[in-house]
């Protein structure tokens, strides 16, 4: 193992490793997520920092945490972002990976580990391999609504990397810039980094243990996120309209080239008819049109928004290391 | 035998160098007493060698314009050994900073200080930094300001320093403190300045026959990294604030630069009046041994803590463009106090303390260099 090590520095694997660590009441899952992931950084990457993101956690979580430090010198340094309040996955992780400071940067959404450990070092060779973002994606989503959802998406998304199920993801400090540079805010990073253009990998594993529910996000967040990521990642919603407005725009024309027909064929036209419909014609005409106009305004907006900063931190702390 | 002196200075960095010489200048009889075997061979040598203008505390308009007060006459004072001839940047980043550029830019105004915008994409990363301006900040030369000073006071008869200096404890007579050395001698004053900066309260509680109350700081014993910039950095210093960020600025007229990060430069931190640190007990039992009532110095430890240039060199990375490159020379250690009812507006006020009067007993503790001035008024 020693002998293992020494290959590896003289062999000079220079990048410095960040692991961003997601933490929501984990209460003692977070032991064994340091026993068992982050000994694999321990023994394999000689320079590393773990961020923990504290998303309000109400119970033992950060004790625990604590308590293992104490009791498990890391030779990383081990800092913790205590959000102001619960954000969700996506804000608070944005929040921890801004911190991170590594050429490259592990998210870990969730510390229950059904993988094999050493799925972290297969991660890391990917990227070595030239890849901007590598995902392990555990085989196929355990929700039929998750897979119907990433289904839909990648038909639809403008990026041409696919996105699915992923319990952790490596991500280089190349495409975490780029993503500034493209100066949006991330509201669901899967499809932020998929589609910041530059190259993903998939590292897909059998889950080992049963996976836990998904009781941290709550039903209503997620489809709420889902909705969200339609709207600012793929066309569909946008097409949809534009369809929907297309069509009742023809039809309203098509009205008003019948409307004239008759009256210019002067056949048998019911008392205020013409009236009524030349009304209608012209009124759902205007309201389409303005309809259009609207969801132009409204995408506008929506860019500015992407701008905003959107997490509140209450403090940083750092809790571990030299 | 007892000596008699008009004054007696407990510690020769800059606060202490320049009482005496201010003292000296009157004709008063001076003498300095100094642990180490040369001047300024702590703190201040071991830091940013910043002359602060008062950017540094957004949130603190009163410390800003002070210190603006005192920036002109420490440059007028001590050109010799001021390097100005650089670009000092400072920069707000875009997460996690407590101030961004507009209030940056309002305080600056408030504090009048030179404050002109750039854009940030000239040093920085895409999005890693929301403001970037140029300001007036300088940087000395701790070693040509002690060489000055070494001049100055050996060219004055009335002024002694005594190196290697060891006070056993300082006792209040009727009208005097005699200050006892572990040697045995014994010097008599009718006022002693406690300038000794981490050490203040350990010299605080070897005096008897006054109330002494600790000042309420804790300790973090510190690293400054001094780099080789590369030709692109020379001539520029970059500062990101104000939060867990960090500064790589030229360190004095060297031609190195320093490099701190808020985050990595503290390495461990004792809260208690006194520093206590892990790395004390593996100090074998001898004379120059640290301990809780007796710091050593750290830049000369041998468990001086190992270099967190990894981290601070990544830290200085994610936010600078790449062009901007620095190599690792060397580190430099040393134990900081910091006063506890500062850390939320994060000002940095000079505590002075009079202890007792005639005799006289003045404590000063400042963590910065041109706020020396404050100490005027107590001489």
């Amino acid at each position: 193992m020693v002998g293992n090590n020494k290959m590896r520095e003289n062999g000079k694997e220079n990048k410095f490793i960040s692991a961003v660590v997601y933490l929501h009441n984990e209460g003692e899952a977070v032991r064994d997520f340091f026993d068992r992931v982050i000994a694999v950084f321990e023994a394999n990457f000689e320079r590393y920092e773990i961020v923990c993101v504290d998303d309000g956690c109400t119970d033992i979580t950060l004790e625990v945490l604590r308590e293992y430090l104490e009791t498990h010198p890391l030779k990383a340094m081990v800092s913790v972002v205590h959000m102001s309040f619960f954000h969700g996955l996506e804000s608070a992780m944005n929040a921890g990976r801004d911190l991170a400071i590594g050429d490259f940067v592990y998210e870990f959404d969730s510390v229950n580990v059904d993988y094999d450990p050493k799925l972290v070092l297969e991660t890391y060779h990917r990227m070595l391999e030239g890849n901007d973002i590598v995902a392990a994606t555990a085989g196929r989503a355990a929700r039929l609504s998750s897979r119907i959802f990433y289904a839909v998406y990648n038909q639809t998304s403008r990026g041409k990397n696919r996105i699915g199920a992923e319990t952790f993801r490596l991500v280089s400090r190349r495409a975490i810039n780029r993503i500034k540079a493209m100066g949006q805010y991330i509201p669901y990073r899967k499809a932020v980094y998929a589609g910041c253009g530059l190259s993903k990998a998939e590292v897909c594993y059998e889950p080992v243990r049963q996976k836990r529910q998904h009781g941290k996000q709550r039903a209503g967040e997620r489809v709420s996120l889902a909705l969200d990521s339609f709207i600012y990642f793929t066309n569909v919603l946008e097409h949809l309209s534009a369809i929907l407005c297309i069509v009742f725009l023809l039809f309203t024309v098509g009205v008003g080239i019948y409307i004239i027909r008759d009256y210019l064929m002067g056949g048998q036209i019911v008392e205020g008819w013409l009236s009524t419909m030349g009304f209608l014609t012209f009124g759902f005409f205007g309201v389409f049109a303005l309809l259009t106009l609207t969801l132009k305004y409204l995408s506008v907006i929506l860019n500015l928004i992407f701008k905003q900063q959107r997490y509140l931190i209450a403090d940083i702390e750092k809790v571990a290391g030299k | 035998m007892t000596n008699k002196y008009d004054k007696i200075i407990i510690g020769a960095g800059l606060y202490g160098c320049y009482a005496a010489d201010l003292c000296g200048e009157r004709g008063e009889k001076v003498l300095v007493l100094e642990y180490e075997k040369e001047p300024f061979s702590r703190a201040t040598y071991v830091n940013q060698a910043r002359v602060h203008m008062g950017y540094h505390y957004p949130r603190s308009l009163t410390t800003a314009l002070k210190s603006a007060g005192y920036f002109r006459r420490f440059v007028q004072d001590y050109g010799f050994c001021i390097h100005d001839s650089f670009e000092q940047v400072y920069a707000m980043a875009g997460q996690f900073s407590w101030t961004n550029a507009e209030c940056f830019k309002e305080f600056c105004r408030a504090a009048r200080i030179r404050c002109e915008e750039v854009p940030p994409s000239r040093f920085f990363q895409p999005g890693m930094c929301d403001g970037a301006f140029l300001t007036e900040e300088y940087t000395y030369d701790a070693k040509l300001l002690r060489d000055w000073y070494k001049e100055r006071l050996d060219g004055r008869g009335n002024v002694s320093i005594l190196y290697n200096a060891r006070i056993e404890m300082i006792v209040k007579t009727d009208s005097a403190f005699v200050i006892r050395m572990e040697d045995g001698c014994e010097y008599e004053t009718g006022y002693v300045l406690n300038a000794s900066y981490a050490s203040v309260n350990q010299i605080l509680a070897r005096v008897t026959g006054v109330e002494t109350t600790p000042f309420p700081i804790k300790y973090e014993l510190c690293e400054i990294i001094l780099c080789d910039a590369s030709e692109r950095l020379k001539g520029i210093g970059i500062t990101v604030m104000d939060g867990p960020f960090f500064s790589i600025m030229p360190f004095g007229r060297t031609g190195l630069h320093s490099l701190t990060a808020v985050t990595f430069t503290p390495h461990m931190t004792s809260p208690q009046e006194l520093p206590h640190f892990s790395c004390q007990e593996k100090l074998a039992e001898k004379d120059d041994a640290c301990s809780p009532q007796n710091l050593g110095n750290c830049n000369l430890c041998p468990h001086r803590p190992q270099t967190a240039w990894p981290y601070m060199s990544r830290l200085a990375q994610k936010y600078m463009k790449e062009e901007y490159g620095f190599r690792y020379r060397e580190s430099l250690f040393s134990m900081k106090p910091i006063l506890k009812s500062s850390e939320v507006d994060d000002s940095r006020p000079t505590a002075i303390r009079v202890l007792c009067e005639a005799p006289t007993l003045v404590s000063v503790l400042s963590g910065k260099i041109n706020t020396v001035y404050d100490l005027d008024s107590y001489l």
